[in-house]
């Protein structure tokens, strides 16, 4: 091949110039001619019924169009909010379930006119008592959601390997720890928006959105449509997601096509940032009790997870936990396994996705007591997790062996990268040198690598099963020698530990975490995973590649490019990557989700890019970088494959694939029944003021094994981007609520680290090529280098201030109390 | 209504304003200046930020009516037909992502540079506390910042 390669080398993305000039366009840009405005009137309770909704005094005011009460929705089905959830949120409701809930809706010629209506409208509410905490909804007579026995967001998960309950009556230390995370709001910079047109009986749609087929068919389900009469349209820019649209929001895209129905005139919706904030959905809060047996040497030997999650009013926690217990499961060898997740409604704002869903809470649990089990074992929390590591061939959750896991690769590069020693004084000193140079162990002989774990529920089982009581807990035997680590919610304190104070009042300490989450989304949901695109060769000799991938900041048309540039030989300026909707593009079900780009779509794309330079070669004898556009254009190329679909002509702006030109169709279809597993290895010195409580993170170093580096500046930047939300997670993210009331809804209340508040940043990329996963073996990045960011600052701060905090955020005033509760 | 002349991009423009109109507002709805970005409407985020008189500034919490005769440059009145530098450093370092925020960043780190033409990451971070970007980490926008001042 005379082109050197296109992948591996750092390129600046394919489109970034719009970026840069201001002049993409974005939701919040967009017009169309004869557009109107809708606004939506919220419940300011959490929940409530409403008595009586007086619309008129809205329909008088100037410029008001329409207004939508629930009444205009009772005819349609209720929404489901993904894919396995109960469909329990209505478009409009009567009965809202928490503070923001959609009530009515307004339409009129401006934004100002549908607001001004929005506060005409007059609701009389009758308050109910709400349910806030999670434990109420689980164990108490409040019903929130006929269709939901128990409040149970989705079938209660429950998971074994072995005996776990005599495994760990046997072990020679157990650990007994509650964590409990926050919720974290995705705070785009954008706030939402979407634009709905409804004309005869077609739906098209210009929204914030992570996957187009998935919302087609959800939005076609929640409108009792047929899903051929909605076409979505991506935004030529959007302003990133991190999960937040990962699904349909039943009062954003559904509300708005109703409204356009109403008036028969495209509408915009468009969010305030409250609206972003508080009314649409948030990471998904836990509470999770962990059980850890371990032998002397620190081998894992049983471990019990029981996870509590709230959904809020109408979110999908089953998934989370799904989610969780892979990664939980698999990071780490342990021949007995049981895992128990409940996800219940509550009626605060709607769980959904967020960036590394349930493995940025479970990690926080699992990797903050393999913290303290190293500390009170005097091992190195790098050669604890060393000895556990699972290896190559091990099975994955649904029973796929590993591949790839570059684990191992991780640790020894961050931890080199690092400079990692324990601190002059620490306990561990001496182990990380007597540990530091042995090989690694683990306990094969204990494990079955090819055994699956069992899943024994499927099904929602009855509400009497379901609610029963935890499994008890063994007592703590003294026989056994067990350690335990209180149970309770106090932090644990071992002043001896704490390091001296600096002269103004402040303490560092160093710590570390591993991570695992996982890219595509093979096993976790009922549609497979699979994505497809057209591959043109044009007549002026450019490659177009036509799909459904949205790019949402992460990289992903440049990333395709390359992978195409270089499956072609071609310069990657040859090749041009577009998404033109739902309507023109092949199948892509999935998107832009669970950072599957990459893996699943680049295997398409380099497999369209493969038939297509085989075609070349057979049509024209020569490579398609040697092809001259003269011989395309006196040479009758017949498309092997129509992409087909209708062509929306109506949008300016949109380019349409070529008439003729030779078009091949790329595919892929993970063969296995897990997602591909991505680990990492996080290291971080942090700097706590024992006078006010106040963390710092100082320096940072992330090993991720990305399988293979496709865009270096994209790969890195994904990655330090990953930590300003994860070191966000841990310091100081949380959207608050009092009485169900969200108490920081706007930029102002909610805070975020800023430029000056990041820590100085090593990426370290490990190439551990996954030879059936991604093209030549990548994986992904953005999701998986989230969840070792909390636990490594925990870890840190516990190393600062010899005391363990088990509640994230971990704000000033939480350090402060633990700090307070050692003197 | 008010009549303000404003220098837009070097160019005389005269609004009527109502008394509550932002800047932010007769940039975008008036004179349909889209690259100045809405984002949090309270002086927080700086996808808004534009230059008043070469000084960063929130366009959504200055009232235009006040601005008469002042000179605002927005994005659009930057590198118009190719990257000047600060855009250049952004694409090559990776600073941009979503690209919302964009906009804004490039006005700021183009002020820091008119103050303080070879800024270090210290000041380069602290003067950008006024803008914030959820994609990038602010890692590659610094390094962007940092190559743009180096340059001149």
């Amino acid at each position: 091949m005379s082109t050197p390669t296109a992948i591996g080398r750092s390129v600046p993305r394919v489109d970034g110039w719009g970026k840069v000039s201001g002049s993409a366009e974005f939701l919040a840009d967009m017009a169309l001619s004869a557009m109107s405005y809708a606004a939506v009137v919220r419940s300011p309770h959490p929940r409530a019924t409403v008595r009586e909704l007086d619309c008129s005094p809205a329909l008088a005011v100037s410029g008001v169009l329409a207004v939508l009460t629930p009444n205009d929705v009772a005819h349609l089905p209720p929404v489901r909010i993904f894919a396995d959830s109960p469909p329990v949120q209505r478009i409009l409701t009567a009965t809202p379930q928490f503070a923001g809930d959609a009530v009515a809706a307004v339409v009129a010629e401006s934004a100002a006119a549908a607001q001004q209506g929005v506060l005409a409208i007059e609701v009389d509410y009758e308050p109910l008592p709400a349910v806030l905490s999670p434990t109420d909804a689980r164990d108490g007579d409040v019903q929130l959601h006929p269709e939901a026995p128990g409040n149970l967001a989705g079938p209660p998960i429950n998971i074994s390997r072995g005996d776990c309950e005599a495994a760990l009556a046997g072990c020679a230390h157990v650990f007994r720890d509650s964590y409990s995370t926050g919720r974290q709001c995705a705070q785009t910079i954008e706030p939402l928006a979407c634009v709905c047109d409804w004309s005869g009986d077609h739906l098209d749609v210009w929204t914030h959105l992570d996957s187009m087929f998935h919302f087609r068919d959800a939005l076609a389900e929640a409108l009792a449509v047929e899903p051929q009469q909605v076409r979505i349209h991506p935004p030529e820019a959007l302003g990133a997601s991190f999960g937040l649209k990962n699904s349909l929001i039943a009062s954003l895209e559904p509300l708005a096509a109703l409204c356009s129905r109403q008036v028969g005139r495209p509408v915009k919706l468009a969010l305030s940032p409250e609206e972003s904030m508080s009314a649409t959905v948030t990471r998904h809060p836990a509470r999770i009790d962990l059980v850890t047996g371990v032998d002397p040497e620190g081998h894992l030997v049983a471990r019990s997870a029981d996870v509590l999650l709230d959904s809020g009013a109408y979110g999908w926690g089953y998934v989370v936990a799904l989610s969780m217990v892979g990664k939980w499961a698999s990071l780490y060898r342990t021949e007995h396994l049981r895992f128990s997740a409940t996800s219940v409604y509550t009626n605060h704002v709607p769980g959904g996705a967020y960036r590394s869903v349930g493995t940025a809470q479970i990690h926080f649990a699992m990797e903050s007591q393999l913290d303290d089990i190293a500390r009170t074992l005097a091992i190195s929390p790098v050669e604890l997790r060393r000895r556990n590591l699972s290896r190559v061939g091990d099975s994955l959750s649904f029973g796929t062996a590993i591949r790839s896991f570059g684990a191992e690769t991780c640790l020894d590069r961050g931890a080199e990268v690092a400079g990692w020693a324990p601190p002059p004084g620490s306990r561990t000193a001496a182990s990380v040198a007597d540990g530091g140079g042995s090989a690694p162990a683990g306990n094969p002989a204990s494990i079955d690598p090819s055994s699956p774990l069992e899943r024994s529920e499927s099904t929602v089982p009855s509400a009497s099963q379901q609610l029963s009581e935890p499994p008890e807990r063994p007592a703590p035997s003294a026989a056994s020698g067990a350690t335990t680590n209180s149970g309770s919610p106090q932090p644990s304190a071992s002043p001896e530990l704490r390091r001296p104070l600096d002269p103004i009042g402040r303490s560092r300490g160093r710590g570390m975490a591993m991570g695992m989450h996982h890219a595509g989304l093979t096993g976790l949901t009922p549609t497979p995973e699979a994505s497809r695109c057209d591959v043109t060769l044009r007549d002026d000799g450019t490659v177009w590649i036509s799909l459904g991938v949205i790019d949402k900041g992460q990289g992903a048309l440049t990333t395709l490019t390359l992978v195409a540039a270089h499956e072609l030989g071609l310069p990657p300026e040859r090749i041009r990557v577009h998404n033109l909707g739902t309507a023109a593009v092949p199948l892509d079900f999935w998107g832009a989700e669970a950072s599957r780009t990459t893996y699943v779509m680049g295997r398409a794309v380099a497999d369209g890019a493969q038939r297509l330079r085989a075609t070349i070669r057979e049509r024209f004898g020569v490579e398609p970088a040697d092809l001259s556009p003269a011989d395309i254009r006196t040479t009758d190329g017949v498309a092997t494959e129509n992409p087909g679909g209708d062509r929306d002509q109506r949008r300016p702006g949109n380019d349409y694939p070529p008439v003729g030109g030779i078009t091949v169709q790329g595919h892929f279809a993970p063969a296995d029944r897990d997602p591909l597993p991505v680990v990492g290895a996080h290291f971080c010195e942090v700097e706590v003021d024992h006078a006010t409580g106040a963390v710092r993170v100082l320096r940072y170093v992330a090993a991720q094994d990305v399988g293979r580096v496709i865009n270096p500046l994209g790969c890195r930047g994904q990655v330090e981007g990953g930590l300003h939300h994860g070191i966000g997670y841990a310091l100081l993210e949380e959207l608050r609520h009092d009485g169900g009331l969200p108490l920081n809804p706007n930029f102002m209340g909610y805070k975020v680290l800023m430029a000056d508040d990041m820590p100085h940043i090593e990426v370290v990329l490990v190439e551990d090529p996954d030879p059936d996963g991604g093209p030549h073996g990548a994986k992904g990045v953005g999701t998986p280098v989230i969840p070792a960011i909390a636990p490594a600052v925990a870890n840190a701060i516990r190393d600062a201030i010899g005391v363990r905090l088990t509640e994230l955020p971990m704000t000033p005033p939480r350090v402060l109390a633990a700090l307070l509760s050692t003197e | 209504m008010i009549p303000v002349q404003l220098v837009v991009n070097g160019r005389r423009r005269e609004v009527r304003c109502a008394p509550d109109d932002t800047l932010l507002t007769v940039l975008r709805d008036r004179l349909g200046l889209r690259g100045t970005k809405f984002g949090c409407g309270i002086g927080y985020c700086g996808a808004c930020t534009v230059l008043v008189d070469d000084a960063a500034a929130h366009s959504c919490c200055l009232l235009a009516a006040t601005l008469d005769e002042r000179e605002i440059t927005t994005i659009e009145g930057i590198g118009r037909d190719a990257p000047e530098g600060v855009q250049e450093a952004f694409l090559e370092a990776g600073a941009v992502q979503c690209g919302y925020c964009t906009p804004g960043f490039v006005l700021s780190v183009r002020a820091l540079l008119a103050e303080n033409p070879q800024p270090n990451e210290a000041e380069v971070r602290r003067f950008l506390t006024g803008n914030i970007c959820r994609c990038s980490g602010f890692a590659a926008i610094v390094r962007a910042a940092l190559t743009a001042g180096g340059d001149r």
